[in-house]
């Protein structure tokens, strides 16, 4: 305990009465220092692991946040392109059905002058009518001549679009922007070195795949491999709770509600206008139409089944007394898929015709899928009670111009003869591939953040050494996600952060829950499943004792 | 981000702490004036001169236990202020862990909302877990003070108190070679495990289950081992500490700390 000293000094400071308290205040001071030390160099290294945390999560944040822009990116530009093409659809459909309808209108226009003393004055109105809409031909055709048709310049526009999306999808317009993105937010929040890892990190682009313009705009299944409710519009407010429809049909339902069409479509143009739309996208997009369904023979009196249009349609109505839609439905597929009929959940009498609603998707063979929609039609009897119609519409979609690759595919999402021409528009679509579901493309937009940082700043470094060295790694995931439609069709693309599971789930020891739904799963295979598993059998340990979530 | 709230620097304790400093400095004024009386009648010119050489070693033996006490204090205030530090971070691992957890829907308990036990509930598993392994390091080793608590004989077998210190913490996985990082993080997680809480809390500082999706703020409350002898158990006595119970009766000292982050987003 005593600190050396030469022997020679021995006497005086024996003789020195005054450097009792000295010494121990010498030491006492020397203690106090140290634990001054001690406090000061706490200090600095939690404040290094909350600032090494908050550089995590603002690498992960950063990062993904040039993903979710992309997508933005690409949602606007799909928009924009099934607008642009329906536009350059509809205009030719138009003109023709508004040169039908000035011939029906002159028609009618010299009938009218048949009829005695009135005749006149009726020829003159629809003289009206019909200067009116010839004036609005000539318009229409100026447009579609300059604008509108298979090549023009909507349609250009619509390629170039699909042009940029290829670009933002690419490499050079975000995986190298987001890297350096992510590098340079984690040195600016103090951190050694930082890189972010997307959950499959050897696909150097957005997760979005390019889709043929067929199975996007005219296949309603869209992209085939996604789930069926993977179809771009969810039933939301703001979509009309419209789940069965693509996105052409969206948009030209939005465009004939809209100004002007919605003047023309209410008028006896409507039937006319209806077949050359139907007519001028099978032509683009291939497709032919189908037979008609065969009329069943109608022996009940409730059920009626009619053709409308050229064909494409197959109506059928039958009556029902339910009391809401789901008992009516399930009591109508008990009696149907059941062999035997079965009582109902509720006895309503029920007459229902022989034609049996189809369910909502259904291959008929490998080129042609059938699609049946329902919707209520409300009246009221005699007794003012509200009596509820189903109305089905089924719809059949024959690709004639192209062969399924794998039969066991549903709705023929590869193509692998008769590809659209080149100057077709591209939309893309979610996922690195056609066949990637929803939930892999959940998968694939997840981010992990790993940051690094040496310990620089402590006080005495020497003696406040820590026995697992100077170097802290903090960590932290991100996840890019859509609130309102999970698709590349809706611009809500945002991050949030979320739970490490990448680098947590299945590889701690006990501190790990079992590998979960919570954050969308974990990556098992791959290049980023190998290395997730060599962590998980080398260094599990070192793992969880720098866990924080 | 709020300031954490230290119980042991609160005023009462400032206050309690008076009286003992006048004490001292009374008692070691007192040592001094009796030392240089006792040197001034002993050296008196009528009286046989004595060896003056003892009065330093009589103030010394008068004033060290006081010196030491106020030295011993001061070291036990400095690991205190020391553990208040830890546990802030503790805090704030706490809320980390809850603002990315609490969103999930996991466990049974939908998004943004968090059950109240603790012992069936995957977010609260993790909140917890962040919170004891920032205070991992403040904790006793239970191989040094597993007899204050348990008071069993010096010979109650290791394996029984090796299971009663991997209740409820992390098993080890027999294929790994844990060094003696890992038997120092197994001796000391009994005590973590026993004497760290969490607590998310609304504004008014009340328990909070329910979120909303903008902030959460986490309270740790952590009982700080006062092992620093005589300085401890005075400091848990007028410091609103208090005792394990057991034979040794050792102290401990509330330190709480509280961080409020910004929450995640519930994704679809």
């Amino acid at each position: 305990m005593m600190p050396f000293r030469p022997r020679t000094r021995r006497r005086s400071l024996h003789a020195d009465e005054e450097g009792q308290i000295s010494l121990l205040g010498v030491m006492a001071a020397a203690a106090f220092a140290c634990l001054l030390l001690l406090v000061i160099n706490t200090g600095y290294k939690t404040n290094a692991k909350i600032e090494l945390q908050n550089a995590a999560d603002l690498t992960a944040i950063s990062g993904a946040n040039w993903v979710a822009r992309g997508l933005n990116v690409i949602s606007l530009n799909n928009v924009t392109e099934t607008q642009l093409v329906a536009f350059a659809l509809i205009l030719p459909a138009l003109d023709s059905a508004m040169g039908k309808a000035e011939k029906v209108l002159q028609l009618e226009m010299e009938a009218a002058l048949l009829i005695p003393f009135v005749g006149e004055v009726l020829a003159a109105a629809i003289e009206i009518q019909l200067e009116g809409l010839v004036l609005a031909h000539e318009g229409v055709t100026l447009a579609n001549q300059s604008l509108g048709g298979r090549g023009g310049v909507l349609w250009q526009a619509a390629v170039v679009l699909g042009d940029i999306n290829a670009w933002v999808r690419g490499p050079a317009g975000f995986f190298l922007p987001m890297h350096a993105e992510s590098i340079r937010v984690a040195a600016q929040n103090g951190a050694s070195a930082g890189a972010l890892i997307p959950a499959e990190w050897y696909n150097l682009g957005l997760p979005a795949h390019a889709a043929d313009m067929k199975v996007d705009f005219c296949d309603p299944l869209r992209s085939g491999s996604h789930s069926p409710t993977h179809r771009g519009y969810s039933s939301l407010p703001e979509y009309g709770y419209e789940v069965n429809k693509g996105p052409l049909e969206h948009y030209a339902d939005k465009l004939n509600d809209s100004l002007p069409f919605k003047l023309v479509i209410n008028s006896f143009l409507e039937s006319f206008f209806n077949a050359d739309r139907d007519r001028e996208y099978l032509n683009v997009c291939g497709g032919t139409v189908a037979p008609r369904p065969k009329p069943v023979d109608v022996s009940d009196s409730a059920c009626f089944v009619r053709g409308l249009g050229d064909g494409v349609w197959g109506i059928a109505e039958y009556d029902t007394k339910p009391y809401d839609k789901r008992q009516s439905v399930s009591s109508i597929e008990r009696k149907d898929r059941s062999g035997p009929a079965r009582t109902p959940l509720t006895p309503i009498e029920v007459h229902q015709c022989p034609w049996t609603p189809p369910p909502p998707f259904e291959k008929v063979d490998s080129h042609t899928w059938r699609e049946a929609r329902e919707f209520p039609v409300y009246s009221r009897d005699a007794n003012n009670n509200v009596i509820t119609r189903w109305r089905y519409e089924v719809r059949e979609y024959i690709f004639s111009g192209a062969k399924l690759k794998n039969d066991d595919q549903p709705s023929g999402a590869t193509y692998d003869r008769n590809p659209l021409p080149s100057d077709f528009p591209k939309p893309y679509l979610l996922g690195f591939r056609r066949g990637d579901t929803a939930s892999a493309a959940r998968r694939q937009l997840r981010y992990l953040a790993v940051v690094y940082r040496k310990q620089t700043n402590v006080v005495a470094p020497h003696y406040f050494q820590s026995p697992i060295g100077d170097s802290r790694v903090a960590y932290g995931q991100a996840r890019v996600y859509n609130p309102t439609a999970y698709d590349a069709f809706t611009q809500d693309w945002r991050v949030s952060l979320e739970p490490a599971t990448l680098l947590e789930e299945g590889t701690l020891l006990g501190f790990s829950n079992a590998p979960s739904s919570a954050a969308g799963g974990t990556v098992t295979s791959g290049l980023f499943g190998v290395l997730l598993r060599w962590v998980g059998n080398f260094s599990s340990s070192v793992v969880s004792l720098v866990n924080n979530h | 981000m709020t300031a954490g709230a230290y119980s042991f620097l609160r005023a009462e304790l400032l206050q309690a702490l008076l009286p003992f400093v006048f004490g001292y400095a009374g008692a070691l004024a007192g040592a001094v004036a009796t030392g240089r009386f006792l040197a001034a009648r002993l050296t008196r010119p009528y009286s046989r001169p004595l060896d003056d050489r003892g009065t330093s070693e009589m103030e010394f033996a008068l004033a060290f236990p006081i010196f030491l006490m106020t030295i011993l204090i001061t070291i036990q205030m400095a690991l205190l202020v020391n553990a208040a530090l830890i546990v802030d971070y503790a805090a704030f691992a706490a809320a980390r862990s809850a603002a990315v957890w609490v969103p999930e829907s996991t466990g049974g308990e939908p998004s943004n909302v968090i059950g109240n036990t603790h012992l069936f509930s995957p977010k609260w598993r993790r909140i917890d877990r962040a919170a004891m392994l920032a205070c991992l390091p403040l904790s006793p080793r239970l191989s040094q003070i597993w007899r204050a608590f348990v008071g069993q004989p010096a010979d109650y077998p290791a394996t029984a108190l090796r299971a009663i210190a991997l209740r409820g913490a992390p098993q080890p996985d027999p294929d790994i070679d844990y060094t003696h990082l890992a038997e120092d993080f197994f001796d000391k997680w009994p005590y973590t495990y026993a004497f760290t809480s969490v607590e998310l809390i609304d504004g008014n500082g009340r328990p909070r289950r329910q979120f909303d999706g903008g902030t959460i703020t986490a309270r740790v409350s952590y009982r700080f081992y006062l092992n620093v002898p005589f300085a401890g158990p005075l400091l848990a006595r007028v410091g609103g500490g208090g005792r394990f119970g057991g034979i040794l009766e050792p102290q401990y000292m509330p330190i709480e700390a509280a961080y409020t982050l910004r929450s995640a987003q519930q994704g679809r």
